[in-house]
């Protein structure tokens, strides 16, 4: 298959509308950007994204899940986002003095990997959850095998500025990176007349991450919540222990931030994440939880058992959802590794519960696995396959077409990162090998 | 002097009705002193009391009664083992007594028979007689068609039981509309010819545009057809599949069946074993009501609509080229390209038909008159009439039929049709669907030659006796025992003879109850009608075997060998015969199969679709080996009681236990149960198994015990310890075989008049250790086969 000369992502509106009004919101974003894109997308010496790949080291295996401990960290700002496949745009954070990366830098286009974990205030998230601009930072792997080819390696000149682990397994704003890694920031001086804020990290001190102290730009933009309400600036004072999200500032080049969010209790941030953490669980009862296959067992008379695992970065009550209704007929529908479903009411199957497990949490898997009898089994089902997975009692609702993946075709233009105006036409077949 | 005369005469005239007991007669004392405890008004052990049973052995039914006494104590099942037992002389006094009386009781009985005896066919016979005197096929099996016949412990051919109802008149009269319109249509059927091919235009500009240059093909999951066949005439059709397969991992071969998608029934099936790579065209002839037929890959498995239409718009062309699969249609292959489940392949279909075949229509010659003529009427009408009714034709019975054509013709009717009209008429006319053994003027005790030529024709053919067979009644020969011998000998190499080589066994071996109580979805996933049918065929093809090779019919109990086609192999874990079809093969040593009694389809039949029935399979061991029919339960008995949940686990002989230790119960089923124990290592569908699975209860499932003491004595571990037994001794075994072909050949069951006649026939071949078709050859030199 020929490597296009820009990347785009698949929008499979109407043949009749206009290409711009074809374009999915976000997406126009990313056109509108990439309009300024330098010319080392043309550039016909693109290193082999496998090669790249093979170079970064370790490939991932679409069987297990990885520690968070071996993957690459990297930070920066949420500059793009395609949430239909799972992927973005990030401006990696400038050290200071690195006048390369300031003025040259291009974008880090990343892929979430299937069971790659968002977090958003520190509850469960996806893309569309996260507003463009907010500071987010992860831990990354070189793409998976047969997936090498889904972001194209940048060209050869400005390689060493783009890491080449550009699959996520984690990806985080700060606050919920100081969640995990349990630490708060504490006001240590309010400069009203600089608009600066001192603080410094209380807690334990994470292996990456920020520096344990920031002194960060604020402005009227930048809210405070306090009691689960919005309040005044005037109520951050020294000493307090708070949390907080990093935004750009004005030195961004050299690595400072600003802040677009304090919370100065718990309570608020519990409120935050209260609501994330319902909008996750309503996007997921639509489209059904992500999980894949483990093992199949087939049998000589049709159907099988399947053991299958779910993802984490999905709201707990999605869980309990399915686990109240185990003894119910449980519905499986093929997936993309984006997760994407092709329909996924006339694709699924049904199920019945031999065995819940529950196991520990890591990074990409809930902890939850689940084995069941099949009377029909799919040709997706097979190990490493991502798969959704529907409870009983969640109400059916449609998938919107640019969301459903619609035929061979669209499916094999879904798997790179593309830019919309290089996308074929719907319906026009791939160029082959 | 005069009262002398008066006192003899009055002797002479009085005729006591009952035989009063004797002072000869030792019966009175045997039984006050071993019978009537159990056995009288208060107490009726077994449901049988003798306190008034007589001794008029003129009487059928106290003779039968007499002679089952006769039967139990020389068996020395009666008096019972706990009870006091006889001397062995009173034994003998008693049954020599009941012996003689019943000889001297058998030339009254078989006076009072009556007359004449009707025995209807049954509906395979009817279809076969059409078949074989207008080479029409009647489907038996069509909506509306005859009403199936009464069985009685398989045979549905027993005379008494195949009654005649308005209903059966009625239909007997429309079908003898349809076969004499089949045989004689008013225009020869046009044939016409279809073909449907599995790259349609559309499948062709898809692979076009994928650039696949293969053809595609169509690809059928189990339980799904493809194509179709319009019969819009009945008739033979010829039928050519070019197709292949891919078996399962398992070994599973598709099953390829013509399938009557308006009746939802199996016209025709076959094994397919061809190589993807290498389709072949499979081609067959094969009668076809009118009807639209489809080709079904018969298998287990839940595969609904999904996969049609995904395929629709992707095309199968060959099981290595995947890519355009959609993820959401069913998993067919493995990671190694393997089917997972058998697949049938076909690229295309052709049909033919109705064609004429002249085998068929050589049998309609000479039924039409060459002319209008009385004469030729007369003479078509004796022909036919003759060979329909199969015996001699009056000149009075030809003539009401020629009234019949001038009265139809008198009233506007053409020849032709007035003329086909009798022939409607001589198939609607008991005549024809019965057969008539006797006359009314005289009480004949043997049959006469066109009956004796029936009577051979229906046990060997199921069908009306041939012209061969027919000349030699009509000219008495057939009478002669060198030419009786002769003619058996030839019917047995008849390919007519398959048909006795299926009925036969399938009626003693109660085949028909085979799906009776299809096994559980759920618990017997892989269980399907062709594996069904595979059983079923099994014993079929080891009875013909047997019978065939003239093999002593010891293999029935015991034998190193069977039939086995893959499915069937791949059920029994045994290796896949390795060519299409069934095949001989012979059996590992440790195999615990051969002989009938652990072939999956006696094993399941007596099952329930659940759970093995050992009881039942002791009756049917008993029934089919022994000729011995246990009496039935009593009223009322409870079922058996599920295990409670806190208890452990037991198998369903555990749960039996009352069997042994209830004396009412004990007094059948300690001659029951222990034939059917010696199988519990079989389950509900025939599979081997140690362990029986049991879901309610605690603990592990409990292992099998197919341990046992046989009523008259040896102990068993197991069914070949079990086999091994029963196969040490067969003349009980043969007796048995010769009883249940009796009751094939005669139409009738057995009598105590027949007993001694099977005897002595079957006793005559103890030397030549009881070959198959040996017993056959006798039975039918018999008396008993001559005799009315």
């Amino acid at each position: 298959m020929k490597r296009p000369t820009h990347f785009s992502s698949p929008n499979p509106a109407s043949p009749a509308a206009g290409p711009w009004r074809r374009i999915h919101g976000r997406l126009r974003l990313f056109v509108a950007i990439s309009a300024f894109a330098p010319l080392w997308l043309d550039n016909a010496f693109l290193p082999s994204a496998v090669q790249a790949a093979q170079e970064a080291g370790y490939t991932p295996k679409s069987t297990e899940f990885l520690p968070l401990e071996k993957g690459a960290f990297y930070s920066g700002e949420l500059a793009l986002v395609d949430p239909i496949n799972r992927r973005a745009a990030i401006r990696l954070d400038c050290p200071i003095r690195d006048a390369k990366r300031a003025s040259e830098a291009p974008l880090f286009y990343i892929a979430m990997l299937p069971c790659g974990e968002l977090w958003f205030h520190g509850a469960p998230a996806t893309f569309q959850d996260i507003p463009l601009g907010t500071h987010v930072q992860g831990y990354f792997y070189p793409p998976p095998a047969g997936q090498e080819e889904t972001i194209a390696p940048p060209p050869q000149s400005l390689a060493a500025l783009i890491p080449k682990e550009n699959h996520a397994l984690l990806l985080e704003d700060d606050v919920s990176f100081a969640k995990r890694h349990k630490f708060h920031w504490k006001i240590v001086s309010v400069a009203k007349d600089t608009s600066k804020l001192t603080v410094k990290i209380v807690g334990e001190t994470p292996l990456h991450g920020p520096s344990d102290t920031q002194i960060l730009d604020f402005d009227p933009a930048t809210r405070v919540w306090k009691g689960g309400r919005l309040v005044s600036f005037d109520q951050v004072t020294p000493n307090q222990i708070v949390r907080l999200n990093f935004a750009r500032a004005i030195n961004w080049t050299d690595n400072e931030f600003g802040t677009n969010d304090i919370w100065l209790d718990e309570e608020s941030l519990a409120v935050a994440a209260d609501t994330q953490d319902k909008t996750n669980t309503r996007y997921h009862r639509i489209r059904w939880l992500p999980g894949r296959i483990e093992t199949i067992e087939e049998f000589d008379h049709g159907g099988g058992m399947v053991t299958l695992v779910l993802f984490g970065g999905v709201s707990k009550q999605l869980i309990s959802d399915l686990y109240n209704d185990r003894n119910e007929r449980i519905a499986v529908t093929p997936a993309e590794p984006t997760l994407r479903t092709w329909t996924h009411r006339g694709d699924r199957v049904f199920g019945k519960m031999q065995h819940w497990e529950n196991s520990n949490a890591v990074p990409g898997f809930s902890g939850v696995r689940l084995r069941l009898k099949f009377a029909e089994i799919l040709e997706h089902f097979r190990p490493g396959n991502a798969v959704r997975v529907k409870a009983e009692s969640w109400l059916f609702i449609s998938n919107t077409p640019e969301e459903r993946i619609q035929s061979f075709e669209h499916r094999d233009n879904a798997r790179l990162l593309r830019l919309p105006e290089q996308s074929p036409a719907p319906g026009t077949p791939m160029q082959n090998k | 002097m005069k009262a002398a005369l008066l006192l003899l005469a009055f002797l002479l005239c009085f005729q006591p009705p009952a035989r009063a007991a004797t002072p000869l007669d030792p019966s009175l004392d045997f039984m006050r002193e071993h019978c009537l405890r159990c056995h009288n008004a208060e107490k009726t052990k077994g449901g049988l009391r003798l306190d008034q049973l007589t001794r008029d052995f003129s009487d059928l039914p106290t003779a039968e009664r007499w002679s089952e006494i006769l039967s139990r104590i020389n068996a020395g099942e009666m008096p019972p083992e706990e009870e006091k037992q006889p001397p062995a002389a009173t034994v003998a006094k008693i049954s020599e007594w009941i012996h003689g009386s019943l000889a001297d009781g058998r030339a009254s009985r078989l006076a009072k028979r009556a007359p004449v005896s009707l025995y209807r066919l049954s509906r395979e016979e009817y279809a076969n007689t059409v078949r074989d005197l207008l080479g029409v096929p009647f489907d038996i099996d069509a909506p509306g068609s005859l009403n199936e016949d009464p069985r009685w412990r398989g045979f549905n051919r027993i005379g008494s039981l195949l009654t005649l109802s308005p209903s059966h008149v009625e239909k007997y009269y429309d079908a003898a509309q349809k076969i004499i319109s089949d045989a004689f249509p008013d225009s020869a059927p046009q044939s016409k010819k279809g073909k449907t091919e599995a790259t349609t235009p559309r499948a062709k500009e898809i692979l076009e545009r994928r650039g696949v240059s293969e053809p595609a093909r169509s690809l059928i999951l189990p339980g799904k057809t493809s194509g179709s066949i319009d019969a819009r005439t009945p008739g033979l059709y010829r039928i050519a599949i070019r197709l292949s397969a891919l078996p399962s991992t398992q070994g599973r071969v598709p099953h390829l069946v013509i399938w009557d998608d308006g009746l939802k029934r199996t016209i025709h099936e076959t094994d397919v074993d061809i190589p993807e790579d290498q389709p072949e065209v499979i081609e067959f002839k094969i009668h076809l009501p009118t009807g639209r037929y489809s080709i079904l890959n018969q298998g287990p498995g839940v595969f609904e609509a999904r996969t049609l239409s995904l395929t629709a718009e992707n095309p199968f062309t060959h099981s290595r080229d995947r890519r355009w699969v959609h993820p959401g249609s069913y998993k067919l292959f493995d990671d190694g390209n393997r089917a997972l489940v058998p697949l049938l392949i076909v690229d295309s279909v052709e049909w033919e038909g109705p064609l004429a075949e002249a085998s068929e229509t050589q049998k309609r010659l000479g039924i039409i008159p060459a002319d209008e003529s009385k004469e030729s009427l007369q003479q078509a009408l004796h022909t036919f009439l003759e060979r329909a009714w199969r015996k001699p034709v009056s000149a009075q019975e030809i003539k009401e039929f020629v009234d019949l054509v001038e009265k139809e013709r008198s009233a506007g009717e053409k020849f032709r049709n007035a003329y086909l009209a009798t022939l409607v008429s001589a198939l609607s006319s008991k005549n024809f669907y019965y057969l008539h053994e006797g006359s009314p003027a005289e009480n004949r005790k043997q049959l006469d030659a066109w009956e004796l030529a029936s009577r051979l024709s229906y046990f060997l053919w199921s069908s009306m006796p041939d012209p061969t067979l027919s000349d030699l009644a009509r000219n008495g020969t057939l009478l002669q025992p060198e030419t009786l011998r002769a003619q058996v000998l030839r019917m047995l190499e008849d390919p007519k003879i398959a048909e006795f080589e299926r009925h036969f066994p399938s009626q003693w071996l109660q085949l028909h109850r085979l799906g009776a109580f299809p096994p559980d979805a759920e618990l017997y996933p892989a269980y399907d009608k062709w594996l069904e049918q595979s059983m079923r065929r099994e014993t079929e093809l080891f009875f013909r075997d047997v019978f065939r090779k003239n093999l002593p019919i010891r293999e029935f109990i015991r034998s190193d060998w069977t039939y086995l086609n893959s499915r069937l192999a791949l059920h029994y874990g045994l290796p896949s015969p390795g060519r299409q079809g069934f095949q001989r093969v012979l059996l590992p040593i440790t195999g615990h199969r051969g002989g009938i009694l652990t072939q999956a389809s006696l094993l399941t039949l007596t099952s329930d679709g659940v759970r093995h029935r050992p009881v039942h399979r002791g009756v049917l061991v008993s029934e089919s080996i022994f000729g011995r029919t246990p009496p039935p339960p009593p009223p009322n008995v409870e079922p058996l009681e599920p295990t409670p949940q806190n208890s452990p686990k037991a198998t369903i002989r555990m749960q039996l236990a009352a069997h042994a230790t209830n004396a009412i119960c004990a007094s059948c089923h300690s001659r029951i149960d222990p034939l059917g124990f010696a199988f519990d290592n079989f389950d509900a569908i025939g599979r081997w198994r140690d362990k029986e699975i049991v879901n309610a209860g605690l603990g592990e499932n409990p292992a099998v015990d197919a341990t046992g003491i046989l009523p008259w004595g040896g102990a068993f571990d197991g069914p070949d310890s079990f086999k091994n037994l029963l196969s040490r001794d067969v003349d009980k075994f043969a007796e048995a075989l010769a009883t249940q072909l009796a009751t094939f050949a005669l139409r009738r069951l057995t009598t105590v008049d027949d007993l001694s006649d099977i005897s002595n026939f079957t006793r005559s071949l103890r030397s030549s250790d009881y070959r198959l078709r040996d017993l056959i050859v006798e039975l039918v030199l018999s008396d008993l086969f001559r005799r009315r």
